[in-house]
């Protein structure tokens, strides 16, 4: 007994302490309730069912109504924020919103937010044209697959939590494509530049309803990917208030309810979450390595040679054939002027962006051609190609028509041909001439190569965009900002020399 | 033979008629000075005798060789390319503002048609270049760029320019006009050197004591006509005709 009583004795100031905290932190909580704490949750308002604006222009959703729920249960005042998905991180960081509660994946971003148990489980689908022989996820070796970037798909297939399964999978296509987005990925597919394309469920039963019967789903499924909600990394206080809550609500069955009434309760998956207790992403401390500057550069440095080869490839073939559209433009014969002219005209007055597309897309559109893989990368180039040497053609008829006429005279007396008068003549000259607007274009073409995104080649810009996205920071961005900047300043500094040389004469 | 001869020529711009009809013969050796009021078709003339326009009517031969001919009034007719190409290369011709190729040196400049077009060997047309410098008084000049010229200077390199074709004629149009009075001489001596050495020239000039010390013959040309034609005596000291009197006297009162 004394021993006890003295146990006691020795532990009393910590219990007591205990009690004190206890009471305290409950102060706090029953006080910022009676002062109307308020609740900020972000979400984009285009994700049925999860959340969405409904036809009276409410914003609804499973996610909201648990949110709700949760809020009522804490004293709290929801406020619906839609954010813009772009910027969700600066949102949360900023502390405009106070969690991102929106079938918001959490595979792949683990390390990013600190997050509650996962909720929901949801799985990938694979999507075929309907005379496909692709019938299993076997039939899919060798084949080109398509995923958006910085999808729930593409972290399936590649994440560093990828299952063994999926990673053996993805080995076997030929190749693993990423698109800007879906309309996109169907127009891929549609063309049959790509095999299949990977999607969420709940997305791909959209897309399909949208385009009747020209698609169609494998039975098979890929992963299971699961929904949370993201605080912010560190914030694990908010989060422990909230996932109680949850916890209470699973256990009473208020969770269920709201589930069966958004049609989700197939997907549910709170209960083996509470199960297994495990909070994603707590464990692993900071886990900074993955996006740290190394990875980011050695991934941009992966689009570097993409870049460059459409930079060089592009002045290689526009530079000549804008000079032939000089020859044509000038040419004696009237229709071929008018030719080069509405060349010209198309070339100059529609964005370089919708060129691309119409060259990568157009062969299938109009000829019914099926085009091999390689062809992304040469319609890059053959795009920018055209527009350039439309550009370059200009420039090179103004250098040539700003040669005074007397050198003509003097030529044709010196009795010089037509061949060896441009090229002794008028071509050294209209090269100095041309020099600084052709410089312009240069530059202009190493900030437009970014472009090629549109086609999903991977080039530094688009890659940055992807890295970005995967590591919610807009330093890949930074990265790539400074990368042109470097080159074009190599570029202005060669070009300056050059021009330095030419500067013999006046 | 003449060397050049000309008859009836014409040539309109649009409905403007600059030339009615001139006639014109040059002997191998002669000096003739061409001069008249602005806007008499001087220049014109010259080029379409150069083949730098086309004309309108008329015929035009070097060495007793049609270079073009009229059977069908209002349809001349041109020799074919390459009977063209060799009678082109009977003449030359020293422009006002010189012409010059910018990007190329002195020498280039001078040597470059030889070589590209008489097929003549570098070293030959370097070697001639250089007495061609001499002659001309720019010695030393051959490494410099055109725009480190002075204006009499470039039309100097001009003509060495033209000699280095070794052309049997050289048409000069106003070659001093676009100089300072105080550098035609330069140039003016190097047309009396060549005058001297029986070179065939014809030449439009304002100078009318240069072309009364210099020419064989004078032409005297306005409205597209030509009005008066003899030796120098003849046209400048003893004009014949009212409107060359005219012109004259507007000449010496302007001096
Ligand atoms: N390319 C052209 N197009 C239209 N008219 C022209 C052209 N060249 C010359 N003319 C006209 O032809 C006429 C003769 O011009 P030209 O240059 O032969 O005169 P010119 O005798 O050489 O005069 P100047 O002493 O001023 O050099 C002028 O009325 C001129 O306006
Ligand atoms: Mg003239």
């Amino acid at each position: 007994m004394i021993r006890w009583k003295n146990i006691f004795k020795g532990e009393k100031w910590i219990l007591f302490l205990l009690l004190i905290s206890f009471i305290f932190s409950f102060g706090s909580v029953s006080v910022s309730a009676d002062s109307d704490e308020v609740f900020t949750v972000g979400f984009d308002a285009e994700f049925p069912p999860y959340g969405y604006k409904d036809e009276n222009g409410e914003y609804v959703g499973f996610d909201l109504d648990l949110a709700e729920e949760v809020c009522r249960r804490n004293g709290w005042k929801l406020v619906k924020q839609p954010i813009d998905w772009d910027s969700k991180d600066s949102e949360l960081n900023s502390g405009s919103i106070s969690c991102i509660w929106n079938g918001f994946t959490l595979n792949g971003r683990e390390s990013l937010y600190t997050w509650s148990y996962p909720y929901i489980d949801n799985s990938q689908v694979i999507i075929v044209k309907n005379d496909s022989d692709i019938i299993k996820k076997e039939d899919l070796a060798g084949c080109i697959v398509v995923v958006q970037a910085d999808s729930s798909a593409l972290a399936a297939f590649t994440g560093d939590d990828a299952s063994e399964e999926n990673r053996e999978l993805a080995a076997s296509f030929s190749q693993l494509q990423q698109v800007s987005d879906y309309n996109n990925a169907f127009m891929n597919l549609e063309t049959g530049m790509v095999d299949a394309v990977c999607m969420d469920i709940g997305v791909a039963g959209y897309q399909l309803e949208e385009r009747k019967g020209k698609f169609r789903i494998l039975d098979d499924t890929v992963s299971t990917e699961q929904y949370a909600i993201g605080f912010k990394k560190g914030n694990t206080e908010l989060r422990d208030l909230v996932q109680e809550s949850l916890n209470e609500m699973s256990v009473d069955g208020t969770f269920k309810e709201i589930a069966e009434k958004w049609d989700l309760s197939d997907a549910l998956c709170i209960e083996k979450s509470i199960q297994d207790g495990i909070y994603p992403g707590d464990s692993d401390n900071e886990s900074k390595s993955k996006y740290s500057m190394e990875y980011i550069l050695s991934e941009l440095s992966k689009g570097l040679a993409a870049t460059l080869s459409i930079f060089f490839l592009t002045l290689l073939f526009s530079i000549p054939l804008g000079l032939l559209v000089t020859f044509v433009r000038r040419s004696r014969i009237g229709l071929f002027r008018w030719i080069a002219r509405i060349y010209i005209s198309i070339m100059r007055g529609t964005p370089l962006m919708l060129q691309l597309l119409v060259v990568f897309f157009g062969p299938y559109y109009v000829f019914g051609l099926r085009m091999p893989a390689s062809y992304r990368f040469w319609a890059v180039i053959i795009g920018f190609s055209l527009n350039y040497a439309a550009y370059f053609a200009e420039i090179f008829r103004a250098g040539i028509e700003s040669i005074p006429k007397g050198q003509y005279e003097a030529g044709a007396i010196l009795g010089y041909t037509n061949g060896q008068f441009f090229r002794k003549i008028v071509l050294p000259q209209m090269v100095k001439r041309v020099l600084p607007p052709v410089t312009n274009e240069i530059v202009t073409l190493v900030k437009d190569t970014s472009l090629a995104f549109v086609l999903s080649y991977m080039e530094i810009f688009t890659i940055a965009k992807q890295v970005s996205a995967g590591c919610a920071s807009i330093m890949p961005l930074f990265v790539a900002g400074i990368f042109y900047y470097i080159f074009n300043f190599i570029i202005a500094i060669i070009m300056e020399n050059i021009e330095k040389k030419l500067n013999y004469y006046r | 033979m003449n060397l050049l001869e000309v008859k009836n020529l014409r040539k309109n711009y649009g409905k403007l008629e600059v030339l009615k009809g001139i006639d014109i013969t040059v002997n191998e050796g002669e000096v003739v000075s061409v001069i008249g009021p602005s806007g008499s078709g001087k220049s014109t003339f010259l080029r379409c005798a150069a083949m730098l326009e086309k004309i309108d009517g008329g015929s035009i031969s070097y060495n007793g060789e049609y270079a073009v001919k009229t059977t069908e009034p209002g349809y001349p007719e041109y020799a074919p390319a390459d009977e063209l190409k060799k009678i082109k290369s009977y003449f030359s011709m020293v422009f006002q503002n010189f012409n010059l190729f910018p990007h190329y040196t002195v020498l280039k400049n001078i040597t470059d048609a030889p070589v590209c077009v008489l097929k003549q060997n570098r070293e030959d047309a370097e070697k001639n270049a250089f007495k061609l410098l001499e002659t001309v008084g720019l010695s030393g000049k051959d490494k410099s760029y055109p725009c480190e010229l002075s204006g009499g200077q470039q039309q100097r390199v001009a003509i060495a320019r033209a000699l280095a074709m070794n052309p049997k004629m050289i048409y000069f149009d106003e070659p001093t006009s676009a100089l300072d009075p105080e550098i035609t001489a330069g140039v003016l001596k190097i047309l009396k050197q060549l005058a001297n050495e029986k070179k065939t020239m014809l030449i439009v000039t304002h100078e009318i004591a240069f072309a009364r010390n210099i020419s064989d013959r004078v032409i005297f040309m306005d409205g597209g006509h030509i009005i008066e034609e003899g030796t120098p005596e003849q046209v400048i000291d003893n004009p014949q005709n009212e409107r060359t009197r005219q012109f004259l006297k507007t000449l010496n009162t302007a001096d």
